[in-house]
């Protein structure tokens, strides 16, 4: 008797480990900007979905932006992304070579001298292999570097992202992205899974997010570099609780402060000594994918981007 | 080339060979300062030579773990036929701190009848650990040695060290797994109150595993706090 209900026990935990979950994009559904309507950008709003609620108003922080070119004044807003276009960013295309894991799961901060220079327009692009392709879906595609968007539609390819490519720069993060605006809070739940294997379940803990193995890496570096670099500020309950941004009073004459001081004392510690690590390990952020979050930024720092990749016709 | 072999390899293997002439001597005449009374065994009552198991007889006493007086010889006796065991030998216990974390594990440890070293094994299964959103499930097992170095197994002061591997699955659309090796040693206490018995632990434990996303892996090693809380029953 004994036997048979230790036996069973054992069956139903194996049974239960092979279960597949569902999809994590089923739960998707796209966020309504309904309460934006009828607020009009200004030099001096924020580029943002913020909470509502929250410390920084729709008026001063909007999924849009105000540029000038060439000597005129325009406005981008970031798309609201429909189901039907985060299926098509997984179902249309797959990276021809999948991007390569960091052996050793480590990655070393960047030098000084291989930062990003914020002056140089340097895209990351999407390329189809038109000569692999059959024509019907997936088609497969590279990321390429260019340097500049010109250089990108002169070949072919599609701009998905500035600066350059790398872990979280494929299509199937980007849908990730898209359908989950806060990473921040469920990356920070997953630093505290696993009881003797932490690391290893929390780098399985950002794949379930949806990420590939690469990407889930660059978030990890990302979440050990702050914790080890932060953990006093981050490790405040204060500041734990807090929200994304501190209060912002938005005001045509006042000054608008750096993205580092728009932000809590956690998520500034994160910017200054993580950003260079995980922009050059992930490659894609937010703010470079014109994507925008419930944490408001400059729209200086925003590229404007829209995430439409049609198949190409043949 | 041959190399010439330097003087203070003899000068080392010389010292060596006093050393253990020595070691021998000393051993020698303790065997001899012991001799006085042959031990007698309660299973067969037939004289033996005091030896490592054998300890010389010193007069009445409560034999190790025997409800009645018996002429014990040694500390490695069982009980004679017919006597009751009034220590227990056997530990099943639930690590409570593991359940908390939505870990059902389970630990069945048994003593030598050395009395200074147990055996144990335990099995767990991952029943609702969460990841982010999501419930991790799989299972594990380990198994190791406890010495007492306080008190006689499976109650006292210990250190263990202990050996075993895992498996987990993330649900998920994708094949997402994480399976590794562990290793690590811990110091705690066990007490027994009749038959409930309770067990504290802490030291670290060193994990290699691999993480899997559909046909991508990556392999890491990493040393981790181990705790344990436990509860169970003595028999």
């Amino acid at each position: 008797m004994r036997t048979a209900a230790t036996t069973m026990m054992l069956i139903s935990l194996l049974t239960a480990s092979a279960c597949p979950g569902s999809p994590w994009y089923e739960t998707y559904s796209p966020p309504s900007d309904a309460r934006f309507e009828g607020i009009s950008a200004e030099p001096h709003t924020l580029f943002g979905r913020p909470p509502e609620n929250g410390p920084i108003t729709e008026d001063c922080c909007l999924p849009t932006c105000i540029y000038y070119e060439d000597g005129q004044k325009k406005t981008w807003t970031s798309p609201v992304y429909s189901k039907e276009d985060l299926q098509a960013l997984l179902d249309d295309w797959v990276l021809a070579e999948p991007w390569p894991v960091f052996e050793g799961n480590d990655f070393n901060p960047p030098a000084d001298d291989e930062l990003e220079d914020p002056s140089v327009e340097r895209v990351c692009a999407v390329r189809p292999r038109l000569e692999e392709w059959d024509g019907s879906p997936p088609a497969p595609y590279d990321l390429i570097d260019y340097e500049s968007i010109a250089d990108a539609k002169a070949d072919g390819a599609m701009v998905t992202h500035r600066g350059r490519c790398g872990a979280c720069s494929s299509l199937q993060n980007l849908a990730v992205y898209i359908a989950r605006p806060n990473l921040t809070e469920p990356i920070r739940r997953c630093g505290f899974t696993g009881l003797i294997d932490r690391d290893l379940s929390r780098l399985a803990c950002i794949a379930s997010l949806g990420f590939d193995l690469p990407c889930a890496q660059a978030w990890d570096f990302n979440t050990r570099n702050t914790q080890d670099a932060c953990l006093r500020v981050c490790g405040k309950a204060s500041n734990r609780k807090a929200p994304g941004n501190i209060r912002y009073e938005c005001n045509p004459n006042a000054f608008v402060p750096d993205d580092i001081d728009l932000v809590n004392d956690c998520l500034a510690c994160d910017e200054e000594f993580s950003i260079a690590l995980f922009r050059k390990a992930a490659g894609r952020s937010r703010r470079s994918s014109g994507l925008p979050s419930p944490v408001c930024r400059r729209c200086d720092g925003v590229f404007r981007v829209e995430h439409y990749y049609p198949l190409p016709k043949r | 080339m041959t190399r010439a072999k330097r003087p203070c390899t003899y000068l080392a293997l010389s010292a060596l060979a006093v050393g253990l002439s020595a070691t021998a001597a000393a051993q020698s005449s303790n065997d001899e300062a012991d001799d006085e009374p042959s031990c007698r065994s309660p299973y067969d009552q037939t004289p033996r030579e005091p030896g490592p198991y054998y300890r010389p007889y010193t007069g009445p006493t409560r034999c190790n773990d025997c409800e009645m007086d018996v002429h014990c010889c040694t500390h490695r006796l069982r009980c004679p036929r017919g006597v009751r065991v009034t220590e227990h030998l056997n530990l099943i216990l639930v690590n409570v701190g593991a359940t908390f974390a939505g870990r059902i594990e389970l630990e069945y440890e048994r003593a030598l009848p050395t009395r200074w070293v147990s055996l144990f094994g335990a099995f767990y299964g991952v029943a609702y650990e969460s990841v982010g959103n999501s419930r991790l499930s799989g299972f594990g097992g380990l198994a190791g040695a406890r010495a007492y170095f306080i008190g006689r197994a499976p109650e006292g002061l210990w250190f263990a060290w202990q050996a075993g591997g895992f498996r987990r699955n993330v649900p998920s659309d994708r094949r997402i797994a994480l399976r590794g090796l562990q290793t690590g040693g811990m110091f705690g206490w066990t007490g027994v109150f009749g038959h409930f018995a309770m067990t504290l632990g802490a030291g670290a434990v060193y994990t290699w595993g691999r993480v899997q996303v559909q046909s991508q892996r990556v392999y890491d090693g990493e040393w981790n706090p181990w705790l344990k809380a436990g509860v169970g029953a003595a028999f």
